[in-house]
């Protein structure tokens, strides 16, 4: 509403001075074109007489049309001239034409030639009252249309934009009371407030992301913990009623060292996904010789595989280097290999190809296993994912976050597909 | 030996000094990194067991003044944080191990054994001798009874961490941080296979077994003196 108000009284302003300013302009050129003739005339006058000035208004000479003469006494006839005014008062006055009203002044200028005759050179001043009456109906038609059309519009528009904030606004509400689900809605014109609501929209999503990231790792933590914690219980509620047999004390013992094993394990991992997360890490960023920590790796994990029944292969290509955490990409590394270890049927063959073609370096982690289903694959990397066949396995479930942890911090991207059969893990380093 | 145990959790000090008497060992204790600097600048321990995180001075630094001051005792440090880096600056500092809490007793033990016992006289060593058994450490060759003994680069770091340590009891962790230098716990049994695949060259064709498991510990090779 304000507004409105505000684009009258500027329309107004610019106008009246913008009027102002022509009213000046003219008034000033009529002004000269009267000084310049009398004092043309004057300089006759000095020269000829009155006589001469009388022959030269009379001749027409000086008469251009929009300037009028006289020439003689006061209420006289004049000496000359076209026009004759009711009374003449010295320098710049108002004469009004005998016969006429005040309405129809012209602006003149006199000069006392001798005795009580007077020289006056009169102009119409026509075209400033036109300027005039343009400028006071333009403020009136201002005042009139441009006020309720500012005000009108200033109003819809107002409404419209507070319409839109307070969509914005009563999700806002309606997410702090708890519905983390609402959106801003969104109109599709692509104007400043969708852009702000597609923001606005984006953000809680991201939001509503972590938090059930949040909320899942929780549910994982209290699963992961509560199992060994209450089979510890469980344990020393038996030993308690213990009749003393040192063998099973001990064995109970070994068992609830066992399930808080399981709890730290678990502890850690959060805490070293924490960390790797947190990216401090990246200062410790070298050159790691890929190819050579491959090959270690593999030179490691050969026996346990083969002690396992398994085969474990490797195509190595040689000389590659990527800039990052070498004991972080060890780990990584190690744990998409035991990953392949534990979860294949005995006479799997495990295959890891270390490859670099146009500056795409790759390591690929593939056997001939039974595979994880498509529909699985992205959530293997969630934390505590576990496929149902292996919910009963040990390890915490966050194997692969930490892997997903690791590659993310090397700005690495890694996927899981199908080997054909099998399971297939491709880690693939930018190289910069 | 005589242990200083700088720690300001009384359970876990409790923990530890019981453990260490009953092996026979001194221990005493301090419970702020002020005092446990004032015992240690004597100097006069074998080995000193500091928490990384105490009240009012830094176990690191504790141990970053001792340094300046020239006490070369060994240190272990003792520490809830496991990241990496947390352990790389805790051997900047001037510490010669680090154990992440909770550890077994046999850990501690052990590497405290390992810390005592390593000197500078051994680590330049370049023939390792247990028994029969002999691992040059330069031509990197072994043999046995006279016999030469073809080991793969990765049996070869693993027996000669076992004979730089010969009759000290070596974990399955310190071995995974020394021979491996591998920070994390392996889901599978990596350490056990190639010890067993070590053993079935080193032992299994000779009469004795020179490398013995020590149930909850680790391994051992020679007789523990």
């Amino acid at each position: 509403m304000a507004y409105a108000g505000l684009f009258v009284v500027g329309t107004l302003i610019v106008l009246t001075l913008g009027g102002g300013i022509t009213i000046w302009f003219l008034r000033h050129q009529l002004t000269t074109a009267v000084e310049d003739e009398l004092t043309d005339l004057t300089r006759i006058y000095r020269a000829h007489g009155l006589n001469g000035v009388v022959a030269a208004v009379e001749t027409g000479m000086r008469s251009r049309g929009e300037v009028s003469y006289f020439v003689g006494e006061p209420g006289r006839e004049p000496l000359a001239g076209t026009v004759t005014p009711k009374a003449i008062e010295p320098g710049w006055f108002d004469f009004i034409r005998v016969g006429d009203d005040d309405d129809e002044a012209l602006l003149a200028k006199s000069l006392r030639l001798q005795d009580d005759v007077w020289l006056v050179v009169a102009i119409d001043p026509e075209p400033l009252d036109d300027v005039e009456e343009l400028m006071l109906s333009g403020i009136g038609w201002t005042i009139a249309i441009a006020l309720p059309l500012a005000l009108i519009c200033g109003s819809m528009m107002t409404l419209m934009v507070l319409r839109r904030i307070d969509a914005i606004t009563e999700t806002t509400i309606r997410i702090r009371d708890g519905g983390l689900k609402s959106r801003v809605p969104t109109k599709g014109n692509d104007d400043e407030f969708d852009r702000l609501a597609l923001n606005i929209n984006a953000m809680l999503d991201s939001i509503q992301d972590l938090t059930r990231n949040i909320q899942q790792v929780s549910t994982g933590i209290a699963h992961d913990l509560r199992t060994p914690l209450s089979r510890l219980r469980n344990t020393l509620d038996v030993m308690g009623a213990n009749n003393g047999n040192k063998a099973a004390t001990e064995k109970m013992i070994n068992g609830a060292i066992g399930e808080l094993e399981v709890v730290l394990e678990t502890f850690d991992a959060l805490l070293r996904i924490g960390q790797i997360d947190a990216g401090t890490r990246r200062s410790n960023f070298r050159d790691v010789e890929l190819s050579a920590l491959v090959d270690d790796l593999v030179e490691t994990y050969e026996p346990v595989a083969s002690a396992d029944n398994k085969t474990l292969t490797a195509d190595l290509a040689t000389d590659v280097h990527v800039h990052g955490d070498r004991p972080l990409i060890v780990q990584m590394l190690a744990n998409i290999i035991e990953n392949a270890i534990e979860h294949t049927p005995s006479g799997t063959t495990i295959g890891v190809v270390l490859s670099k073609h146009d500056g795409a370096i790759r390591v690929t982690i593939g056997d001939d296993g039974p595979g994880i289903p498509e529909a699985e694959r992205d959530r293997v990397f969630e934390r505590f994912y576990r496929l149902d066949e292996s919910r009963q396995s040990n390890g915490s479930g966050l194997g692969f976050s930490i892997v997903a942890a690791i590659a993310k911090l090397h700005d690495a991207d890694i996927s899981l597909g199908d080997n054909a059969p099998g399971l297939r893990v491709e880690i693939a380093f930018v190289v910069k | 030996m005589r242990v200083l145990l700088i720690e300001d959790d009384g359970e876990t000090a409790d923990f530890i000094s019981r453990g260490l008497r009953e092996r026979g060992d001194v221990v005493d204790c301090a419970a702020t990194g002020r005092d446990g600097l004032f015992l240690a600048s004597d100097g006069h321990y074998d080995v000193l067991i500091v928490d990384r995180l105490l009240p009012g001075m830094d176990g690191l630094n504790v141990v970053k003044l001792l340094r300046e001051a020239d006490v070369a005792t060994p240190v272990l440090f003792l520490s809830a944080l496991s990241g990496l880096d947390d352990r790389i600056c805790g051997l900047e500092a001037g510490g010669d191990d680090y154990l992440v809490k909770p550890f077994a007793m046999s850990e501690l033990v052990a590497r405290l054994a390992a810390l005592v016992r390593r000197g500078p006289l051994v680590e330049t060593n370049a023939r390792l001798a247990v028994a029969d058994l002999v691992l040059d450490r330069l031509s990197r060759r072994v043999h046995r009874d006279g016999q030469a003994v073809d080991l793969q680069p990765r049996e070869f770091r693993l027996l000669e961490y076992l004979m730089l340590h010969a009759g000290e009891a070596v974990t399955r962790t310190m071995l995974l941080e020394h021979v491996w230098e591998y920070h994390f716990e392996p889901k599978t049994s990596v350490v056990e296979t190639h010890m067993s695949r070590l053993r079935s060259k080193v032992d299994k064709p000779f009469d004795r077994a020179l490398i013995e498991t020590i149930r909850g510990v680790g391994y051992v090779i020679g007789e523990p003196s």
